[in-house]
């Protein structure tokens, strides 16, 4: 059918998946929003006017919404393409969080770390680490050793993988101010690398929370990188 | 359905000009361009393939001899090319009075052994060897890089390459018949080169000892003077994809060439596309209910599909209708925003995970074109919650996904409220081309056209176009003088007198006639030479890569000014088709049966298919009439081409241009041209096309 997945791919996504589970509200309804009576409940983003370009008003008017929702949120700028994008949680899968931009786009990330784009020109249409996330700066030892495979698609809608080994490095302590909030974070740098692409994502993580408050990830050779602050909901 | 705009080939060069830098972003290794058109020094040809699906457009010319040239890496090894050549100073060749000649030609190279540490590339080639053999050549060839800026090609050749008097002549005046009695015979010749990348950036330098004495040229009419055998020349590369090049030739000429390259394979965009983000994944709680009392709701079938609209509408697709129970729900929607089928079921997957109650687990999606259920796929709502995330969560899902032909509906289930009858319209444009006419290679008609449809009910709709002629000129070639009735050849008579114009104007019916089979009734003017009935049934299961059909029409000609009347003409006419794919990449059709003029023939086509919508073929059609009562070219035979939008764009699209390289408008071997065929409507929404596009499942 298409593109072969390599053999390597299996074992990382399976440990990976091996922690996945969804996070259920206690309440039982029966759920969906067919039988739900608030019908102005489908996400803002899949509404017409929310595919405009963002200009600095607009980010206001969503930092604005962030506050107002109490939902979380994402302050992004992807150089490369020249986008700075607020961005709200608008689902969350099981650890899988993602975030939609005023302008159409969205990320996913698990415990901070990038696994999907869609709307980034060449997208992470998904991607998966031989460890999990949630312990990535705060387990182990460092510097330490990571495998990682993305995929992207090529210009005939085949998915491609491409296989990764990663090194984490602790840099040492950085706050971070985002807005008007100022956080305790230790930066960490990735170096990842194969035979034709390396990459470099860095991550600003809190003391003690293990929350990435800011960060640096890898989309795509072609689209760059994506700058994320983090703005806790309420 | 696919909107097709056919457009001018110009405008289709031209818009590959267009796209070609940024198409060619990603170019490692780009073997030059030759003044043939085709991998070469100059004059002579070397080794070298381009990268697999490669299309360079080029044109040539020196001492008023010029090539404008199509050529298309058809596999990693087979390089077929297309051109058109134009000679001043010809004599009588295409007609009296006239000093120039004008004809087409083809050419094929196969590399057999590619280039290695030790071993040169070697490639074998015939050179116009279906057309009037006046470039006609043979040869084997060896290009090897010696240095990492060097390159050095010698070969054989027979016939122009024989370094003789030989001259290739097709068996017949007119041309179009492969000479494979004359192919590698008669004297040889050897020739050979230098390609050195200097170290000026982007500069590259030739030379080259040509095998070719230019014997008609030269000897038997004396347009230039060959001194010498040795070639020179510069080539230019200010972007990858492009290529300017200057030359002097045979010791007293100068000449020019200008290439351009693209590849199906690589967007403009960098494989980029920049549609919105589809709805997530509405994930159930662990402990979901399975309470179904929510059936009991009034109205939850319409509510279901106003919501399903609000998300669904904004990313071009349209619920068709809904059916719920307590655990399944099936959809039939419309897409009519993405060339690939993968991608809208995807996305209207993921709503109905957003919409659905927690009871419901099965997703049954049928998505339908011209009111025409054309298969299913059954997801498992938990499937859709597990996988969304999942790094092969594409592979997992297809493989999971039950793919059938399309569900019946179930009993009492209506089409969705508002949707019938439903009226469009377009309005703008058009051009019209008229190709390789010895006398005027290049006619055109411009002007403005204005379509409409009106769809009553599924699968039952009403559509006709006009247009108004504003300039042209293809009303000025001459009548028919066809030994065949003039089914085509009067062309310029229906551009001359048909302004304004009907161009077609028709009832279309699309059913289900079983469960893989598909019908097709129309009837009006169904074209813009020939109205009257045209019937059509095709047996295509939703999981085989192959299909059967079988149309049956009786039309009359229409009057040339393309309103309501008729001529005396009539005719019974149909065809037996198959349709099979041959290998990943290509795939075949085959037609039998009896043409328009009242001959009984087959058409070949075979397509290299692109999975991005792309795809480049040919077509050639043989019938009872002998080449001399078919006339020039002898056979129907062209070149076409399909260029999904989308990947221009880099944007959600289904809009495709369609290009069509076709020999002259003659009357053995012509097919009606009614609209609505039921192969591509179908096989769009099946297998193989469906697997081959399912990378974009979750995109």
């Amino acid at each position: 059918m298409r593109g072969t997945t390599a053999r390597f791919l299996g074992l990382v996504t399976a440990m990976a998946l091996s922690s996945c589970s969804f996070i259920a509200p206690d309440s039982e309804s029966i759920g969906g929003l067919l039988v739900t009576t608030a019908s102005g409940t489908i996400s803002s983003g899949n509404e017409k006017g929310a595919t405009a370009s963002t200009d600095a008003t607009a980010a206001q008017k969503a930092l604005g919404q962030i506050a107002a929702t109490g939902r979380a949120g994402l302050l992004t700028t992807i150089p490369r393409l020249n986008r700075t994008t607020v961005m709200m949680l608008e689902q969350q899968n099981g650890q899988y969080r993602t975030y939609r931009g005023t302008n159409n786009t969205s990320v996913t990330l698990r415990s901070g770390v990038m696994t999907a784009t869609r709307g980034l020109g060449v997208d992470l249409m998904a991607q998966a680490i031989a460890q999990p996330e949630s312990g990535l700066f705060t387990t182990g030892s460092f510097p330490k050793e990571v495998a990682r495979v993305q995929r992207h698609l090529d210009g005939e809608n085949h998915l491609l993988s491409a296989e990764f080994l990663c090194v984490i490095e602790r840099k040492g302590r950085e706050d971070v101010t985002i807005i008007d909030k100022t956080h305790m974070t230790t930066l960490f740098e990735e170096t990842c690398r194969n035979s034709s692409r390396a990459f470099l994502n860095r991550y600003w993580v809190g003391t003690g929370t293990g929350t990435v408050w800011q960060s640096q990830q890898a989309i795509s050779s072609a689209s760059g990188h994506i700058i994320m602050q983090y703005i806790a909901g309420k | 359905m696919i909107t097709k705009y056919k457009l001018s080939v110009l405008a289709g060069l031209l818009g590959a000009s267009v796209l070609v830098t940024s198409a060619y972003s990603q170019a490692t290794y780009w073997p030059s361009t030759s003044l043939y058109g085709t991998p070469g020094l100059i004059d002579m040809p070397t080794a070298e393939a381009h990268p697999d699906a490669e299309m360079i457009v080029s044109a040539s010319r020196f001492s008023g001899i010029q090539k404008n040239t199509l050529t298309f890496q058809i596999t990693p090894e087979m390089t077929g090319t297309f051109r058109y050549a134009l000679a001043n100073n010809w004599g009588t060749f295409s007609a009296p009075g006239d000093d120039r000649y004008a004809d087409r030609s083809f050419d094929v190279q196969y590399r057999l052994v590619e280039e290695g540490e030790a071993m040169p590339a070697i490639a074998i080639g015939v050179r116009d060897f279906i057309g009037t053999a006046i470039l006609g050549a043979e040869y084997v060839v060896a290009t090897k890089s010696v240095l990492p800026t060097v390159k050095l090609t010698g070969g054989a050749g027979w016939g122009r390459l024989s370094r003789s008097d030989t001259v290739r002549q097709s068996s017949v005046a007119q041309g179009g018949t492969p000479n494979y009695d004359q192919w590698f015979t008669g004297p040889v010749g050897f020739f050979g080169g230098v390609e050195w990348i200097t170290p000026i950036e982007n500069l590259t330098f030739k030379a080259e000892y040509s095998s070719d004495l230019y014997e008609r040229e030269v000897a038997q009419r004396d347009i230039f003077d060959r001194k010498t055998s040795y070639n020179f020349g510069i080539e230019y590369t200010p972007k990858p994809g492009v290529q300017l090049g200057l030359y002097y030739l045979y010791g007293s000429e100068f000449g020019a060439s200008f290439a351009l390259s693209l590849n199906p394979k690589t967007t403009p965009y960098q494989n980029a596309s920049y549609e919105g983000a589809p709805t997530p994944i509405a994930p159930r709680p662990a402990k979901y209910s399975t309470d179904t009392s929510w059936l009991n709701i009034e109205g939850i079938n319409e509510r279901g599909q106003d919501q399903l609209n609000q998300l669904l509408n904004p990313q071009g697709i349209r619920v068709e209708s809904l059916s719920l129970s307590g655990t399944r729900a099936e959809l039939r929607f419309r897409n009519n925003q993405y060339n690939t089928t993968s991608q809208a079921i995807g996305r209207a997957a993921r709503a109905m995970a957003f919409v659905m109650p927690d009871s419901i687990e099965t997703f049954v999606l049928t998505p339908v074109s011209g009111g025409l259920p054309l298969m299913s796929v059954t997801l498992a709502r938990r499937d859709l919650e597990m996988l969304e995330n999942h790094a092969q969560g594409d592979e997992i899902i297809y493989e999971r996904a039950g793919i059938a032909g399309a569900l019946p509906l179930p009993e009492g289930v209506r089409p969705a409220a508002g949707l019938y009858p439903d009226f469009n319209y377009t309005m703008g444009p058009y051009v019209t081309l008229s190709l390789f006419d010895p006398d005027e290679p290049v006619r055109a008609d411009f002007g403005f056209r204005a379509a409409a449809s009106y769809d009553l009910s599924p699968g039952l709709s009403f559509s006709g176009s006009v247009r108004k002629k504003l300039e042209g000129n293809i009303g000025d070639a001459e009548p028919s003088d066809s030994l065949l009735p003039p089914v085509r050849s009067n062309a310029a008579l229906y551009s001359r007198y048909g302004d304004p114009a009907l161009e077609y104007a028709t009832a279309d019916y699309l059913f289900k006639a079983g469960q893989d089979l598909y019908g097709r009734v129309s009837v009006g003017y169904l074209e813009a030479m020939f109205g009257g009935l045209s019937t059509e049934l095709l047996w295509k299961p939703a999981q085989q890569n192959w299909g059967l059909g079988v149309d049956l029409n009786y039309v009359k000609q229409r009057d040339f000014d393309m309103r309501l009347g008729f001529q005396d003409y009539d005719v019974l006419t149909g065809h037996l088709s198959a349709y099979f794919q041959i290998s990943d990449n290509f795939q075949a059709e085959v037609n039998a049966g009896r043409y328009l003029a009242g001959d009984w023939g087959s058409t070949v086509s075979v397509d290299r298919v692109f999975d991005n919508g792309w795809r480049v073929g040919a077509y050639a059609t043989i019938t009872e009439n002998s080449f001399d009562t078919f006339g020039e070219g002898n056979f129907d035979k062209g070149i076409r081409m399909t260029i999904p939008m989308s990947w221009a764009l880099g944007k959600p699209s289904r809009r495709v241009y369609a290009l069509d390289l076709n020999s002259l408008s003659r009357d053995g071997g012509a097919r009606l041209n009614v609209n609505n065929r039921l192969y591509p409507i179908v096989s769009e929404y099946q297998e193989p096309a469906l697997g081959d596009g399912w990378g974009r499942f979750w995109r």
